[in-house]
């Protein structure tokens, strides 16, 4: 295999690790601006994987299945809305439970078919334009969730920054107190944000499993959810930053296997702490340069209406 | 706020959420005998579960401890995974390449997972309070560095030739805990209830832990009335990870007897959930953990007998503690509710 060739491949492959985590950091955004902090997406996605995977075998239709990944985020999230929005119970203990519970649910509910391969998603093809050298493959031949996953940040963008919404979305997130004083409905604007951000998890989880690896097998998310939590911050809340940030890792997680199979005697598991290595850099940067001001100022805690001043 | 009605309520939101989890085990197909044989009677009335349930207790205590400590200064440590790998990293590789005669070799093995337990808590801890990064965030890439770490001791450098698994070779006589006749219990049953004794003390009764409540409370007062907050919050993250890196040596040294890969998987948030649903007093931390031990043995027994999951452990702890969260509510706020106001006025 020439240089140029091995290049190509593995930035064809790229995308295809990156969505996962891409759309996984647009969920944890839309929650994360709202003010509440989500540390179950590791088990939410996990569920939406398995569920996204489960539908997959007894429909053989990948598209119901990856609705169906978002509808069992969404449900999962809305418990988790459920707890720390109306209940304000603490943030940081439930997210923990929910990974634990997503990964007990997943493990109990999806034994009949793991390990059963499902079809995936055929790419798309642009014609000549897919043959362009290096970046045609990564660029012109995607399968349509790769695309869709552009539009969905692009347009989580705009209604964040240029509407209404998003506006109403951050005060929520910035000052509780003050927009509801104002007449925002901050529960109302909560629980969407979770329940939103939930079926976004969820399709990450299922397109993790019914697209990119065309499996579920039990702790198939592998970290995947948590890597995004960090790199929520890394992003620094804002969904076009979040590319950046899903395209290293997933460029790393699509090098790993292929680096093997050149069977260039590697310490595979030095490699795969790479990751965690660099988000735990890449934090220290981001604080050194004491650029995190657009962290949402009430994020992690309840809004309680008694504590308004 | 009352102590009873927080015991009340807290009580009342575990056994919800153990009925919750039965039921939804019946449903997946365990039969209610079975539930109630393999999770209480053989747990907690054979002397046989008893023994297995007092052995993991030695550890969920210590870890539960940990995760308290730090708690009081609302500090996430959930890196204890991470720590007690590198416990068990450093009580392995002295067990393996110093072996020291008597018991000595017990206490180097301690020492060194302590020390090797605080530095991994150290980074975070520094992070924390220099840069002002979150503790939930760095302790947890921790776990996962720490993890692959010793994967690749297990896989690579230190892996037993003798072996066909990733293992290390087994510890020799002196580098194991001492039996006491009953199952798996050991020793360390006596250093886990002494560190209860300790922290309860040293929590409840000195000058630090009036240190440690002020700054729990409101950490600018604190430091305002000259309590020297860094010094306490670094020394409490030192001490936290300490105490999860000897939960590290306790496993290796008191159950499993070398390394091999998934050391301390879970750990971590059972920690947490104990200290959590504890309220941070060890004493309390003492009780539940024994409760949760159980709960591993009665895990163990349904996937041995009735193919569960793994995972079905980490659904029922999770289930109670959402339970217990959730309850909490009812002791914190009082629901009051108006009588059908104009729209945006408020109480």
């Amino acid at each position: 295999m020439s240089d140029t060739s091995f290049l190509t491949h593995w930035l064809a492959a790229c995308p295809m690790f990156a969505a996962p985590l891409l759309l996984a950091i647009l969920g944890l955004i839309l929650c994360e601006r709202s003010g509440v902090l989500n540390l179950g997406a590791e088990g939410v996605m996990t569920v939406g994987a398995m569920s996204g995977v489960g539908i997959v075998v007894y429909s053989g239709s990948t598209w119901l299945g990856l609705l169906a990944a978002m509808v069992a985020g969404m449900l999962l999230s809305f418990l988790y809305a459920l707890i720390v929005v109306v209940l304000r119970a603490n943030q940081v203990v439930s997210g923990l439970a929910l990974v634990a519970m997503g990964a007990g649910i997943a493990g109990v509910v999806g034994t009949p078919f793991a390990q059963q391969p499902v079809p995936g998603l055929a790419p798309l093809h642009f014609g000549p334009l897919a043959h362009l050298p290096i970046i045609g493959g990564m660029l012109f031949e995607q399968d349509p969730m790769i695309y869709l996953t552009l539009v969905l940040t692009a347009a989580l963008s705009y209604v964040l920054f240029h509407h209404r919404i998003g506006l109403n979305l951050r005060a929520i997130g910035h000052n509780p107190a003050a927009a509801d004083a104002a007449g925002l409905p901050v529960l109302r604007y909560r629980i969407l944000a979770v329940v939103a951000g939930g079926a976004l998890l969820g399709l990450a989880g299922g397109y993790l499993a019914a697209v990119s690896s065309r499996v579920w097998v039990e702790g198939m998310v592998g970290g995947r959810g948590w890597i995004a939590v960090a790199l929520v911050i890394f992003a620094k809340w804002r969904p076009v930053r979040a590319i950046v940030g899903a395209l290293i890792f997933g460029g790393l997680d699509a090098l790993i296997p292929r680096l093997q199979a050149t069977g260039a005697s590697i310490p595979i598991y030095v490699f795969f702490m790479l990751p965690y290595v660099v988000t735990l850099i890449a934090l220290v940067l981001a604080a050194l340069q004491k650029d995190q001001f657009d962290m949402p100022a009430s994020l992690g805690r309840a809004f309680i209406r008694e504590d308004r001043h | 706020m009352q102590r009873w009605l927080t015991g009340v309520t807290v009580g009342g939101g575990i056994v919800f959420g153990l009925v919750v989890s039965s039921l939804l085990l019946m449903a997946a197909g365990v039969s209610p005998g079975d539930l109630f044989n393999e999770s209480i009677t053989t747990v907690f009335f054979d002397p046989v579960g008893l023994g297995q349930v007092v052995a993991a207790a030695t550890i969920t205590v210590v870890t539960g401890l940990a995760a308290a400590i730090a708690l009081r200064l609302n500090f996430w440590n959930i890196g204890l995974e991470g720590q007690m790998g590198l416990g068990a990293i450093a009580a392995t590789g002295c067990a393996l390449f110093a072996p020291v005669h008597g018991f000595g070799m017990l206490i180097e093995m301690a020492l060194a997972a302590i020390v090797c337990g605080m530095i991994w808590a150290l980074v975070p801890g520094l992070m924390k309070l220099y840069l002002g990064i979150s503790e939930v965030i760095s302790t947890l890439l921790l776990n996962y560095i720490a993890a692959f770490l010793i994967q690749h001791l297990v896989y690579g450098w230190w892996r037993d030739p003798a072996s066909g698994f990733p293992q290390t070779a087994a510890f020799g006589p002196s580098a194991r805990l001492p039996l006491l006749g009953w199952q798996q219990v050991n020793v360390g049953v006596f250093v886990t209830l002494i560190l209860v004794v300790l922290s309860a003390y040293a929590l409840g009764r000195t000058r630090v832990g009036a240190y440690i409540a002020a700054i729990g409370a409101n950490p600018r007062a604190a430091s305002g009335s000259g309590v020297p907050v860094r010094k306490i919050m670094l020394g409490v993250v030192l001490c936290s990870g300490g105490l999860a890196g000897l939960a590290g040596f306790m496993l290796m040294a008191g159950q499993q007897y070398r390394l091999s890969p998934g050391v301390g998987t879970g750990f971590g948030f059972t920690g947490l959930m104990i200290a959590f649903l504890a309220r941070y007093q060890p004493v309390a931390v003492l009780i539940i953990g024994v409760l949760v031990a159980g709960l591993y043995v009665a895990g163990d027994s349904l996937q041995t007998f009735n193919q569960m999951s793994s995972a079905v452990v980490g659904l029922v702890e999770s289930i109670v503690l959402m339970s217990a969260v959730a309850a909490d509510f009812f002791v914190r706020y009082r629901v009051i509710k108006h009588a059908a106001p104009a729209r945006e006025q408020n109480a």
